[in-house]
């Protein structure tokens, strides 16, 4: 059983496979189908946002199991221009592609933990975690 | 070169039995693969190492390009069409290498007066000729393979946009799976046409088909519910499954202006449809 798995988005069809990844990663873990409706949207929000602002980068499905607490985790990373101001993005409504800016906070809401390690020059790293109730 | 055209004569010669090598060779290695081979394919498998090996015989002096690249043009049909995979046709072609230079080395036995230096050149040119086939072939294989899968998405476009008629002016279009920017395109296309041709009025879309939603997909959506209300199209979503919601509304994506019902039914009965 492998714990981590990992997809590389470069066009459109990589965010649907980092998506079915997620998806039976997470069916595999005895998530309930809502929360993994909320993962992989998750997934493809972040997918999305390697694919449109990066042009390449990767995401990676880990599986957790920390003290007995079962979890699933999103690596999100790319070596793209980097997000100059974090605080900015994290902000409902905030959008540099004419987008619905619900992008990066939606993503916090959908998930438990989740954390962001972003400058100009230095790309993107996101990590979101989700623990099994 | 008269040392090229014995060479060119022996491999002509035994031309049947080369082929027939490396035919056993092609069907052997698919038989290990899928178990059985039709007998039409086994034909058309024969039909295709004979004419390679007639290509690679003639083409020993001078180059033949054209006859390549009608070769190429049957060759990669068959391969594709009898589902071979093409590191298989690889394997195939590495075997062809060696077979003919097998060859190449029983004509130097039979011809001992050629020299070291010709010897090489004409391994050269075959081997030339080989390499000119592959590059060829795998253009071909990739132009046909690219072309499948554009036909796939058409079928796949056509499947996509089902306007269905109801009654007077209302109609219901379902959406069904995953939705990324290509599919909004035509979507968008085809509601906005389909509803011209039947006098659409009222438009349902049910998303009880659709899982995830996320924010671009969403705007997608609005795009086309815009476009359809400015054509006079009044527009009502149904079907919304409860985790979609549940989602959409952790990313913050509202659906303020539009009219939202429970389910397919709901929204049919406003209109009046309801069972008797």
């Amino acid at each position: 059983m492998d714990i981590q798995s990992c997809v590389t988005i470069i066009n459109e069809w990589d965010i649907v496979a980092a998506r079915q990844l997620g998806r039976n990663v997470a069916k595999e873990l005895g998530f309930g189908t809502v929360d993994q409706a909320r993962i992989t949207t998750a997934i493809s929000e972040l997918a999305r946002n390697i694919y449109l602002y990066a042009g390449k980068g990767q995401i990676c499905i880990d599986k957790l199991n920390e003290n007995g607490k079962v979890g699933l985790r999103i690596n999100a990373a790319d070596s793209g221009p980097g997000i100059s101001e974090i605080r900015q993005v994290m902000e409902d409504g905030y959008s540099t592609s004419g987008g619905l800016g619900a992008g990066l906070p939606g993503v916090k809401r959908l998930m438990d933990q989740f954390d962001i390690d972003s400058s100009p020059g230095n790309g993107t790293k996101i990590i979101a975690t989700k623990w099994l109730r | 070169m008269v040392e090229a055209e014995r060479l060119k004569e022996y491999f002509l010669e035994n031309a049947d039995r080369i082929a027939h090598q490396w035919l056993d060779v092609i069907e052997n290695d698919i038989r290990s693969l899928t178990g059985r081979i039709s007998s039409s394919f086994f034909k058309e498998l024969s039909k295709d190492t004979k004419q390679t090996i007639d290509i690679i015989s003639k083409c020993i002096d001078p180059k033949c390009d054209e006859q390549i690249e009608n070769w190429a043009e049957r060759f990669g049909e068959n391969r594709i069409s009898m589902d071979i995979p093409i590191y298989q046709v690889m394997e195939h072609f590495r075997a062809l290498r060696t077979i003919t230079s097998d060859w190449q080395g029983a004509f130097l036995k039979h011809d001992p007066s050629v020299t070291g230096i010709t010897a090489h050149q004409l391994g050269s040119e075959i081997n030339q000729t080989i390499d000119e086939m592959i590059a060829i072939f795998i253009k071909k294989y990739t132009k046909l393979t690219r072309q499948r899968l554009h036909d796939q998405q058409q079928v796949i476009d056509e499947l996509s946009t089902p306007i269905i008629s109801i009654t007077d002016g209302v109609a219901v279009l379902p959406i069904v799976g995953d939705i990324d920017t290509h599919r909004a395109k035509v979507l968008m296309e085809k509601a906005l046409q389909e509803s011209s041709n039947k006098n659409v009025n009222c438009l349902i879309i049910d998303l009880s088909g659709v899982l995830i939603v996320d924010t671009m997909v969403a705007q997608e959506l609005f795009k086309i519910i815009s476009s359809l209300e400015l054509t006079g199209v009044k527009v009502s979503l149904t079907g919304m499954r409860p985790e979609l919601a549940q989602s959409v509304t952790s990313l913050g994506i509202r659906f303020d202006d539009i009219n939202m019902f429970n389910s397919l039914s709901q929204a049919l009965k406003l209109y009046g449809i309801r069972q008797r």
